[in-house]
This record gives structure tokens, C-alpha cells and sequence, in this order.
């Protein structure tokens, strides 16, 4: 769906085998070891296959996450895209450079300029406060410390971290040890972020709020995240698309919708087993057209004759420029008219709920229960569809169905 | 019974040999030279040290011990402290007068004798008043009291002058063969059996080589106890670099980190701790090879132990021993408190 945006990050063909000598167990005897299982390669030469042969683009601006359980090889993938790991086989491009083919230097400039790393255990340099710790990665470029304090207290301030400069990473608590991660991160402005479990050490109230406040910083930052979960509902929250990995090989790539409502097989299944479908639905792919739409001019009178013929009780109303002006409904109609006005614009309930497309299921319920007519679906004032109780319980009894079944 | 069969295999001699060698013609200048180059800033040291008034020395030590206990580096102590220092100051420069001039002066040596004793009282007093107990800085100033007090003031200084500059020459050795070791397991394979030897093998076996390649005096004892010292400062020089979390090292990498800072922002940082133990050990290893350091000929308290052993003067011998392991209790409390660091660090047990 994605085609069309730029590729910040592209990778091929990528190939990670641990052991002394990983490049001539992938080529040796006919390249056996590429189609052989990860116990019968360990078994037979002692290398291990962390990664097997997995190709995937990551947009500009996109969000991407790498999700799997301990072993699946996705902290070894995230570090291979800059190096930290050297890949055995494979193409990793970044803005179209070949990374592998770099020599020290230049990865080194690379890691300076374009990426930003957080970790799982924050990796915060105990021997610098705060401040020298968000500074760091401008201080190795040789900034100049007036400089890149004032950066680091840009950064700092924002991920909430103003007035904590002077202290030093052991004093703070576990969520304001990643925040000075992230900002050490944020402070070089890398194009890309790269996200090694981040909140994976938190606990779950600070997790949620971290993820929150994540969702927040990029929708100002708009960076291209590269982000490293075991955890599916994180992978669900914050993913632009997911990439989900076993045993190093990636099992399924897409939206989280995409992997949610049609797992591409029984691993993925069982991982999305206990997902709520109505959280990753979305309303786009519920909706139905606008049954009825009224002009903005019509008259009052035929507005009711038009709802009465359709047995109607309520219609949405378009300005003549075809953008979403509001509803109206045959009870507020009949009022107006009895009031003795003859314009439609006296009638319409400019109050009433609309959605946007991208609302998830899970957030239409409650909207839904609290009215019997239809909610329009508005996206930049165009109306796109309406959704309505029966729609909503409709898709919820299907996503159940299909699941039992 | 049979008797273990003999070889000929004489591996004394080969050595015998290799150490003529390396103390014939040029070698020998060469030799001479190194030891010129080592005599020149300890003799110098030595010269200072004997020259600074001891109320300096004791001022020095007293506020040292102030600053090395990082809890207790407040103005309240360090008001104490001062007072203290200045009482036996004033009190050991009148007593010192009054003895220059003659035993005229008596008042001099009373007013003296009650100042020293006006210290003791100002420690007590805050002791039995503010329940401040004595620390680090009381002990200090004690122990170079009783130093000077059993008339090894001297010694003491030409000691301290051998032990600064063999440390010294430890300290520039060990730390930068402790990071090229840390970098690589093939050179720690290659060192480890070496520093195993030095620090096993007895270290009278050094003096010999080193008194006929240095000649006799205070270098053929420093270069014996730089071997015997420079072990320990590297093994922990090398084990605070390998025991750096690989974690910040790999966080260090991503932010690309160029190899010389790695080591100067991220790795010896991290390491100090462990590198200053390293050092407060090689302190405490030049000390301990003091008195064999004598039997060449390096004077100071040594010589004292020495002279006690040959002559069976057992009061002597406890003087100079006595005065060394309060040497060696001061300087390693005081280098433990000097490490860098923030709380917690360095607390005098």
C-alpha cells in the first residue's frame, strides 16, 4: 500500500550465521545449510542461523516493527542494519547506500549522523550525568560543548526531562532512564531511530505511557522508526506495518489489521489468538455509502418527504462543495418545521459523532451505543461512509466466528 | 633407594652468562645510564621532602586525610582538622626552637609540649562533647608524629622519596600494558604466566640482577620493587577494561564512537575504580619490598628492620617496622578515599 513513499532502509537477502567461519557454512557443499533446519546447521558445523534470508523495505516516516520472542533474531537484525553485528550475507541499504560495503569510517559517520540507537537496558554511561549522557553522540563528533548542551537541553525538555541534567542515570527510575535514552537518541536528529525493546523493561503502567508518549513524539518528529517488540499489543500500537519473526526467518509482513484479521499461518495465529480484532479493525473496512445525503440548500419540507420515502430517520447533510455539514434527523425535522422555519440548515445537529477512518473498532462501541442512527465516517470534512450498531455488532460476530472456527 | 639421576642441564649457568653479558662493555654504560636517569628526580624528591618543614608535611597529610574521606569533607572538619594541624605545627616548630638555642629556654619547650598536648584535647573534646569520633586525619597525623618521635622523620622522608618514584615508574608501566593486554586475548595469554612469575617468584632473586646491572644504592631497590610492584596494576588495569559492561561499549559504537574514545570517554573511565585499586595496591607492593630493598643499600626505614635483624636490636627493628606499617595504613587509606567517583566510594573501613 505503501509503494509509492520513499524507502529510507532497504534490506535484502539478509543473512546472519554466528561461529568462526558463518560465510563458508552458507556456501560450502551446495549452500545445504541454507535450506536446512537452524538444530540440524548447529548440529553439524556449530554455527548458529540467526537470520535467514529476510528481505523488507522500511518507508520514510514509517514506524516499522520487528517483532518475535527471545531467539527469533530480531535484536541481531536491528543491530546488523548498522553494523553492530556484521551480517554474513546480504544487501542493507540506507538511503540507497549499500551499508556492508562501508569501511570504518564511514560507519562511523553513519552511526554519527543518520541513526539513533535505544536500548533494552537504556545503555546509559554511568560515569556522565544526564546532560553528558544526551550530549554524547554530539561530543564524539567533536561539537563543541556550548553547543551541544544546548541541544541536549532541547532534547531534554523534549521528553519531559527539564531540570534533571545534573543527575546522574542511577539516581532516576527505570522510565526516566529510557527518556534520557531516547533523548541521547533524539539529540543527534537521525533520520532513523532504531528501537531495541525499548519499554520491554518497564513496567506495564510506564510502558503504556512511554508507547503514548512515543505516538506523541512522532507525530512531531516524523522519523523512521525501526522498532524491536516481543510484545504483540506494543507491536499493534505503535506499528505502521509489523515484520514478525521465528527462528530468524520473518513468517509475515504487514499492517497490523493485515496481520491480525488474516494471519498467514498458525504461529502468527496463535500469537494473535487473544487479540481483540475490534482494537486493530478499522473503521474503513466496516463502513458502508452514505445511504441518504441531503443538499444543504434542499428545502425542509422535501428533506422529510425524502426521509419518509426512505423509511429514514435520519440523513446526512453536504454543503454544495460536497463537504460533511452535519445530520439531520426526522424527529429535529418535524420540529423545526412545527418552529416554522422552511430552511434545512435550522434542522441540523452539527453536534452529532463523527468518525474518522482510521478510528479503531474498539473506540466506535462505545459511540455507537449511544445512538441509534448512523455516525458519519469524515475524513478532511469529505464524507466517506456511515457506520451503525448492526455494522459494528455485524463485524464483531464474524471476527468471533471466524475465530472459532 | 635411588637418587634423581643428574643431568646435565645447567640452566644457572646460561643465566649466569646472559647477565654477564648484559653487564659488559656498552651494555654496562647503558645500564648506568638508566640508573643516573632514575637517581636524578629521587634524589631530588628525597632532597625536597627532608627539606620541607615537617609542620608542612604534617599540614599536607592532615588535610589529605580531610579530603580522601568523601563523607566527612565538610568545613566543620575541616575546621577541626586545621586546628589540630596547626596546634602540633606550632607546637613541634617552639619545641624545635627552643632546642636550637639551647636548654635556656625552657618556657619555649613548655609552651611546645602544651600545644602538642592542646591537639590531643581538641580531639578529645569534640569526641567526649560532639561524640565526633577521631578519623582518617587524627591517624595521619599520629602516625607521622610517631615516625618523627622515635627520630625515623628522615628515614621516613627517603622512603617515601624511593616508594613515590618506584611507583611512579610502576604506575607508567602498568596502565598502558594493561590496555594493550585488554585488547587482546593473545597478548593477556602471553603476559599472564610473566606477571605469575613476578609476583611469586621471591623477590630477593631480583636484587642480585639488579645490583649488578644498576649498581649498588637506591636504584637496583627501585628496579626491584618496580618488578615486584608493576603486576598488580597491570592485572587490574587489564580487569577494569575487559569488565566494562559490553552493553555501554556496544551503546558507545552505535553513536559511532571512534576507537581512541572508546578508550579515553567510555573505557578508562569506567575502569578507574578498578585501576585505582590497582594502584593502591602497587603502593602497597613498593612499600612491602622496603625493607629487602635495604639489603642493597637503599637507605631509610628499612635499613632500621635491617640493622635490628643483624644487631639483635629488637626495639630498633620495631621502631622502623612499626613506622612502616603506619606508612602503609596512611597511604592506603588515604589513595583509597582519593578515587574519583561520586558517594559511596572509598569509605576507610
Amino acid at each position: 500500500m505503501d509503494n509509492s513513499r520513499e524507502i529510507r532502509v532497504a534490506v535484502r537477502d539478509l543473512w546472519k550465521v554466528f561461529g568462526p567461519d558463518g560465510q563458508r557454512v552458507l556456501q560450502e557443499d551446495g549452500g545445504w545449510a541454507q535450506s536446512a533446519s537452524r538444530e540440524q546447521v548447529q548440529e553439524k558445523t556449530g554455527h548458529v542461523i540467526a537470520i535467514r534470508d529476510i528481505s523488507f523495505d522500511v518507508h520514510v516516516g514509517e514506524v516499522f516493527v520487528v517483532m518475535g520472542l527471545s531467539g527469533s533474531g530480531k535484536s541481531t537484525l536491528v543491530r546488523c542494519l548498522i553494523r553492530l553485528i556484521e551480517p554474513t550475507q546480504g544487501i542493507v541499504e540506507i538511503d540507497g547506500e549499500n551499508v556492508l560495503e562501508y569501511d570504518v569510517e564511514q560507519i562511523i559517520e553513519l552511526r554519527r549522523h543518520k541513526t539513533g540507537m535505544v536500548f533494552q537496558h537504556y545503555g546509559l554511561f554511568p560515569h556522565r550525568n544526564v546532560m553528558d549522557n544526551v550530549a554524547y553522540g554530539l561530543e564524539v563528533q567533536g561539537i563543541e560543548k556550548e553547543s551541544r548542551y544546548a541541544t541536549a537541553l532541547d532534547v531534554l525538555a523534549r521528553v519531559g526531562l527539564k531540570g534533571w541534567e545534573e543527575s546522574y542515570p542511577d539516581e532516576l527510575s527505570g522510565g526516566m532512564q529510557q527518556r534520557v535514552g531516547i533523548a541521547r537518541a533524539l539529540a543527534l536528529d537521525p533520520e532513523i531511530l532504531l528501537m531495541d525493546e525499548p519499554f520491554s523493561g518497564l513496567d506495564p503502567l510506564i510502558r503504556r505511557q512511554m508507547q503514548d508518549e512515543l505516538i506523541e513524539l512522532q507525530k512531531q518528529l516524523h522519523k523512521t522508526i525501526v522498532f524491536i517488540t516481543h510484545d504483540l499489543l506494543e507491536a499493534l500500537k505503535l506499528g505502521d506495518r509489523i515484520a514478525i519473526l521465528r527462528g530468524g526467518s520473518m513468517v509475515q509482513l504487514g499492517t497490523p489489521e493485515q496481520i491480525v484479521m488474516t494471519p498467514a499461518d498458525d504461529y502468527v495465529e496463535e500469537f494473535v489468538k487473544d487479540v481483540s480484532k475490534a482494537r486493530v479493525m478499522r473503521v474503513t473496512s466496516i463502513m458502508r455509502p452514505p445511504a441518504l445525503v441531503l443538499e444543504h440548500s434542499q428545502r425542509l419540507h422535501s428533506a422529510v418527504t425524502l426521509l419518509r420515502e426512505n423509511n429514514a430517520d435520519a440523513a446526512f447533510v453536504a454543503q454544495s462543495d460536497g463537504s460533511y455539514a452535519g445530520m439531520v434527523t426526522l424527529e429535529g425535522l418535524s420540529r423545526a418545521e412545527h418552529e416554522g422555519s422552511s430552511d434545512l440548515s435550522a434542522a441540523i445537529d452539527d453536534s452529532a459523532d463523527s468518525v474518522s477512518p482510521e478510528t479503531s473498532v474498539q473506540d466506535l462501541i462505545p459511540m455507537v451505543a449511544g445512538t441509534r442512527h448512523p455516525i458519519a465516517v469524515v475524513d478532511e470534512k469529505r464524507l466517506l461512509g456511515e457506520v451503525d450498531r448492526p455494522i459494528v455488532l455485524d463485524s464483531l460476530a464474524e471476527s468471533h466466528a471466524a475465530r472459532a472456527g | 633407594m635411588i637418587d634423581f639421576p643428574s643431568f646435565d642441564f645447567q640452566l644457572d649457568k646460561l643465566i649466569d652468562h646472559f647477565v654477564k653479558w648484559l653487564t659488559a662493555d656498552w651494555r654496562f654504560h647503558f645500564f648506568r645510564g638508566v640508573s643516573a636517569t632514575i637517581l636524578w628526580p629521587l634524589v631530588r624528591l628525597e632532597k625536597f621532602l627532608q627539606w620541607l618543614p615537617v609542620t608542612v608535611i604534617i599540614l599536607a597529610v592532615a588535610l589529605l586525610a580531610w579530603w580522601s574521606v568523601r563523607h566527612k569533607r565538610t568545613r566543620k572538619e575541616l575546621f577541626i582538622v586545621l586546628a589540630e594541624a596547626a596546634a602540633i605545627g606550632l607546637g613541634l616548630t617552639l619545641i624545635g626552637l627552643a632546642q636550637e638555642q639551647s636548654a635556656s629556654n625552657g618556657t619555649w619547650e613548655w609552651a611546645g609540649r602544651s600545644l602538642l598536648a592542646a591537639a590531643v584535647a581538641i580531639a578529645g573534646g569534640f569526641w567526649a562533647v560532639g561524640g565526633r569520633r577521631p578519623g582518617l586525619p587524627e591517624l595521619a597525623m599520629a602516625g607521622f608524629m610517631f615516625i618523627g618521635v622515635v627520630g625515623l622523620w628522615d628515614a621516613a622522608m627517603t622512603t617515601l622519596a624511593v616508594v613515590g618514584v618506584a611507583t611512579t615508574i610502576a604506575i607508567m608501566v602498568a596502565i598502558p600494558t594493561g590496555i594493550v593486554m585488554a585488547k587482546s586475548d593473545r597478548l593477556q595469554a602471553g603476559i599472564r604466566p610473566i606477571l605469575d612469575l613476578l609476583q611469586t617468584m621471591p623477590s630477593f632473586v631480583y636484587l642480585v640482577p639488579a645490583l649488578m646491572l644498576f649498581g649498588l644504592g637506591k636504584v637496583p631497590a627501585i628496579m626491584a620493587t618496580v618488578m615486584y610492584a608493576v603486576a598488580p596494576g597491570i592485572r587490574l588495569t587489564n580487569l577494569g577494561i575487559r569488565l566494562v559492561d559490553k552493553e555501554l561499549i556496544e551503546a558507545a559504537h552505535a553513536f559511532g564512537t571512534a576507537p581512541r574514545q572508546m578508550l579515553f570517554k567510555v573505557e578508562l573511565p569506567l575502569a578507574l575504580p578498578t585501576i585505582m585499586a590497582g594502584i593502591n595496591q602497587v603502593i602497597m607492593a613498593s612499600l612491602a619490598m622496603v625493607v629487602i630493598a635495604s639489603m642493597v643499600g637503599a637507605a631509610g626505614l628499612g635499613i632500621e628492620v635491617l640493622h635490628g635483624i643483624a644487631r639483635l636490636k629488637v626495639g630498633q627493628g620495631f621502631n622502623g617496622g612499626l613506622s612502616i606499617t603506619l606508612l602503609a595504613i596512611i597511604i592506603d587509606r588515604v589513595t583509597r578515599g582519593l578515587q574519583p567517583g561520586r558517594e559511596s566510594a572509598g569509605e576507610p573501613a
